[in-house]
């Protein structure tokens, strides 16, 4: 009688269950820790993913290359497993034009991070400042732009807004200083919830990747925004010169009112974008006195020598600054700190009953 | 695969008007809505318009309710296992009949609403996006399939229905339940106790492993897209289905089959 290969009903699939215990095992580890699943996916990727013919740069390098050839840097911050980090890395960034457009204007400098929290000693020494400089609160791949003469500004002094305006990225006639910065436009899905106040304050950054447009157009507000300069508003400026007249000149016409910006910097942003852009502080601005604006460059001292004595004249140590001059007692009045639209106005109305100009009660 | 059960598994479905009816509802429903919405809106006669792979779910649980629980309860099981048939196979063989019809369904369904689509606007011929939906559809149907499977090896009848639709509605009270923490703990951005974090931590994984066991699919149009969800879903693709066949395998075999329930 020929023999079958039949030994019951019940015979059990070992090799199924070992299969089953297996992928178990590995489906469980892998639920409670995500972020390994995520860094082998990466790792077994990566031979076949194509690589951006890209000239990387270590930072220390980059900088110094930044002073020389005065390159804004790029830093691509790319997280292992981050989809947008792969997209951009094995498909954006390979574009011919893109990597070609990179390597001529910037000055590229790779920030691979696998280790979560993100702190300056886990990116390594060269590293030191850097995750304040972009403010890397939570887990964020992109590209962050540092121009080259604020390589050692913070995050916030460097998403200047006021450039926006001549960019055209932005409309001037309805400006709000807290939420629109050159990044906003490229941080799609932040803008909502707990994260709000940490859009407005972040250098000019890439979070999401759709198509190449996007990303050239992203590369070129990067290399153009930060060589622009400031916004002036709305105010008709008159020539620094007056602020030498003489005394006798000073008593026929308006009084003189100086203001004090800095080039960068978060708060003379906010004062050029709150207060120089409104219509009706211009207006009483230009019709109640003569404004001059005296700029000076935190990041650049070498350009400011000439200008240095008026901050020491008028007792200014942070800008920006406000000075009504030709007071009736001869004293110029200061509004330093936080100023705005409303407090300027109030500032200039007070100012008016020590003006050497206006008549007597 | 045993092809005769295959073969009969279809043969007892075709018998059955209700999931008849079930299954022509649910191909004519998406054909509905969306000339409705061609009518409707001119914008969207230029879009492909094709139904989610999640349709595939759909089909695989109209095929499969029953599939096993179904013979048990008629003591047809008995009839079948006195053949020289491991349990094993013949569970492989329901699984494979299963996700092999809801497949062919939901991609017949597929395929007339690309068709439609191209008929009206030709240049989406060249639209690959309903290559990856034909593909995620397989996906979703076999691993549905092998969930069903499981669960209807527990019971006989269609209590295997009721057993799903338990186990889901468990699912959103204890997520109700649960809620509160969760939400206290995205508030303080992970700055809570030890206690809410591990808590949080664990909701999570429970809620990850839930909508893996009932959504067993692999993301193919997000990673053609370039997602890195491969090497994940793919472990938990696998994970679900051999889990499933194995554990109805194993139940089946400790189980006496009567000729007839009585």
């Amino acid at each position: 009688m020929a023999r079958t290969k039949y030994k019951g009903t019940r015979k059990q699939p070992l090799l199924l269950y070992l299969v089953a215990g297996c992928s178990f095992m590995l489906a469980s580890f892998l639920c409670v820790d995500k972020e390994f699943g995520l860094n082998i996916t990466y790792d077994l990727s990566s031979p076949f993913r194509k690589q951006p013919p890209i000239k990387w740069r270590s930072r220390t390098q980059a900088i110094s290359e930044a002073k020389l050839t005065r390159k804004p840097l790029l830093y691509a911050v790319l997280y292992k497993g981050d989809e947008f980090a792969y997209r951009l890395e094995s498909d954006g960034l390979c574009q011919p034009e893109i990597y070609n457009y990179v390597n001529e204007n910037f000055i590229p400098v790779k920030v691979p991070v696998s280790v979560q929290p993100v702190t300056d000693e886990s990116l390594g020494k060269e590293f030191k400042g850097f995750t304040h400089q972009v403010n890397m609160d939570y887990q964020q791949s992109g590209l962050y732009v540092v121009p080259y003469r604020l390589l050692d500004a913070s995050g916030r002094d460097i998403a200047s807004t006021a450039n926006l305006i001549e960019l055209g990225a932005t409309d001037p006639e309805n400006v709000n200083p807290y939420g629109d910065s050159y990044g906003q436009r490229f941080e799609m899905g932040r803008s909502s919830g707990a994260f709000d106040s940490l859009g407005a304050h972040k250098p000019p950054l890439l979070v999401r990747y759709r198509d190449k447009e996007d990303l050239l157009e992203y590369l070129y507000l990067a290399k153009t925004w930060h060589t622009l300069k400031p916004t002036r508003g709305l105010v008709k400026w008159q020539p620094s010169s007056i602020l030498n007249e003489k005394t006798s000149v000073r008593a026929q016409v308006k009084p003189r009112m100086l203001f004090l910006l800095a080039d960068a910097g978060y708060d003379s942003d906010y004062f050029r974008l709150s207060s120089l852009h409104s219509k009706k502080l211009a207006a009483i601005i230009n019709s109640k006195t003569r404004p001059v604006l005296v700029e000076y460059h935190p990041y650049e001292p070498a350009l400011d020598k000439d200008i240095e004595y008026l901050k020491k004249q008028y007792g200014v140590n942070t800008l920006p600054a406000v000075i009504l001059l030709d007071t009736k007692d001869g004293k110029p009045v200061v509004q330093r700190g936080n100023i705005y639209e409303g407090s300027l106005i109030d500032f200039i109305e007070s100012g008016r009953n020590k003006l050497a100009t206006d008549s007597e009660p | 695969m045993n092809r005769a059960i295959c073969v009969n598994t279809w043969r007892q479905f075709k018998s059955n008007n209700v999931r008849l009816i079930l299954l022509t509802l649910l191909i004519l429903a998406p054909l509905a809505h969306f000339t409705w919405r061609r009518c409707t809106y001119e914008y969207d006669l230029m879009e492909d318009m094709i139904s989610y792979p999640f349709v595939a779910s759909l089909f695989a649980l109209i095929w499969g309710v029953g599939v096993i629980s179904c013979e048990r309860q008629h003591g047809t099981i008995s009839l079948v296992l006195a053949r020289p048939l491991t349990v094993s196979r013949y569970v492989l063989s329901k699984w494979f009949a299963v996700g092999f019809a809801a497949s062919l369904c939901s991609l017949q369904c597929l395929f007339v609403e690309h068709a439609v689509s191209v008929i009206l606007y030709p240049p989406l011929l060249s639209n690959l996006d309903f290559v990856a939906n034909g593909l995620e559809r397989v996906i979703l149907a076999f691993g549905t399939a092998s969930m069903l499977i499981f669960y209807s090896s527990l019971v006989t009848g269609l209590k295997d229905l009721a057993l799903i639709v338990g186990t889901l509605f468990a699912g959103m009270v204890g997520m109700q339940f649960l809620r509160p923490i969760l939400i206290s703990e995205v508030c303080m951005r992970g700055a809570g106790t030890a206690g809410q974090q591990f808590m949080t931590h664990l909701t999570n994984v429970v809620g990850s492993g839930f909508a893996v066991f009932f959504f067993p699919n692999i993301p193919v149009s997000e990673i053609l897209n370039g997602s890195s969800a491969i090497f994940t879903s793919t472990i938990n693709f696998v994970c679900v289905v051999t889990v499933c066949l194995s554990l109805a395998i194993f139940f089946l075999s400790r189980k006496e089959f009567s000729y007839g329930q009585d």
